[in-house]
């Protein structure tokens, strides 16, 4: 039974790792800018960005037309020379702060940031009160 | 007795977190079931400049040939299902303000049945063929319309399809269309 167990757990762990770490890219080849560097930075930019339309998805994992139009844009300003702050501030005035998968830190958003920490200093001082009472008495 | 209140106050905390998250989501679900609204629109922005390809085969559609006057615009495709539904209220735009219609990564022979099918009512149709106009205007997904005041304000902005009853007289469009005498 025990050996049941382990090799389940074993099975389970092999799962979890083997999960892909990256993720599925709709780029397609003749999309891409010539210019690796140019390329690179097109593509940490889109990774950043939600699709709109196909929410859990990024603007370089999607098909969908916005994330085609997106992408072709982004590419477009780069290679004009914007900068990324200059082309993520021309999305968030026409999408807002929804369109970026780490929305900034603000009066609005500071509890998203803060309540993970909150919640493992919570419990973290609950173990370490149990341990002290169990150890101590 | 102090002891035993502690042990379950993480599970309390949970719970009432887990409320809290369940309460929210059923309160953006009765306020919105239908629109796809991300909680922001292009309305109080100024309109982008853009200038697209004439659907009509002749020069150029260019919004700034409509400043000076209120007007709409509609983003469209043949591919969209939702464009299909909401034709009739676009068409009652049209009776009220020049509609230019953008056609989205479209193909012109399926875009021309589209209209042939379900009546063309726009002043004119601008070819949007990547879609970075469309961006421009803050499109994410079809149809959206919006209505551009005199001065080239965006003051309406709907993504998602019109419905007969926006044009009601409670309704938010007709509103914004008494707004501007149209």
């Amino acid at each position: 039974m025990a050996a049941v167990m382990r090799q389940c757990l074993l099975l389970l762990a092999v799962l979890l790792i083997s999960q892909p770490s990256v993720a599925y890219s709709a780029l397609t080849p003749d999309e891409q800018l010539p210019d690796p560097a140019l390329e690179a930075r097109a593509q940490a930019l889109t990774l950043e960005l939600r699709c709109l339309v196909c929410q859990n998805q990024s603007v370089i994992d999607s098909n969908a037309p916005f994330a085609t139009s997106l992408r072709a844009l982004i590419r477009q300003r780069i290679s004009d020379g914007a900068s990324d702050d200059e082309i993520i501030a021309y999305l968030r005035a026409r999408y807002g702060d929804y369109i970026l998968f780490r929305p900034p830190v603000n009066s609005l958003t500071i509890w998203l940031w803060l309540s993970p920490a909150l919640l493992l200093l919570l419990g973290a001082g609950w173990i370490v009160r149990l341990r002290y009472r169990r150890s101590g008495g | 007795m102090r002891r035993r209140l502690l042990s379950i106050l993480p599970a309390i905390i949970l719970l009432g977190l887990a409320s809290l998250a369940l309460w929210s989501l059923w309160q953006t679900d009765a306020t919105d079931s239908t629109s796809r609204d991300i909680g922001f629109s292009m309305v109080g922005q100024a309109v982008s400049n853009i200038s697209l390809p004439s659907f009509a085969g002749a020069g150029d559609v260019s919004l700034a040939s409509w400043q000076g006057q209120p007007y709409a615009i509609n983003v469209f495709a043949s591919w969209c299902p939702p464009c299909r539904v909401e034709a009739p209220s676009i068409a009652q735009l049209g009776h009220r303000l020049p509609v230019i219609g953008i056609n989205f990564r479209d193909e012109a022979a399926a875009a021309l049945e589209f209209l042939e099918l379900f009546g063309n009512p726009y002043a004119a149709i601008g070819v949007d063929d990547d879609g970075a106009a469309s961006l421009a205007l803050g499109v994410q997904a079809l149809p959206e319309t919006l209505i551009i005041d005199a001065s080239g304000q965006i003051i309406f902005h709907q993504r998602g399809p019109i419905f007969a009853d926006a044009f009601a007289s409670d309704g938010d469009l007709a509103q914004v269309l008494a707004a501007i005498g149209k």
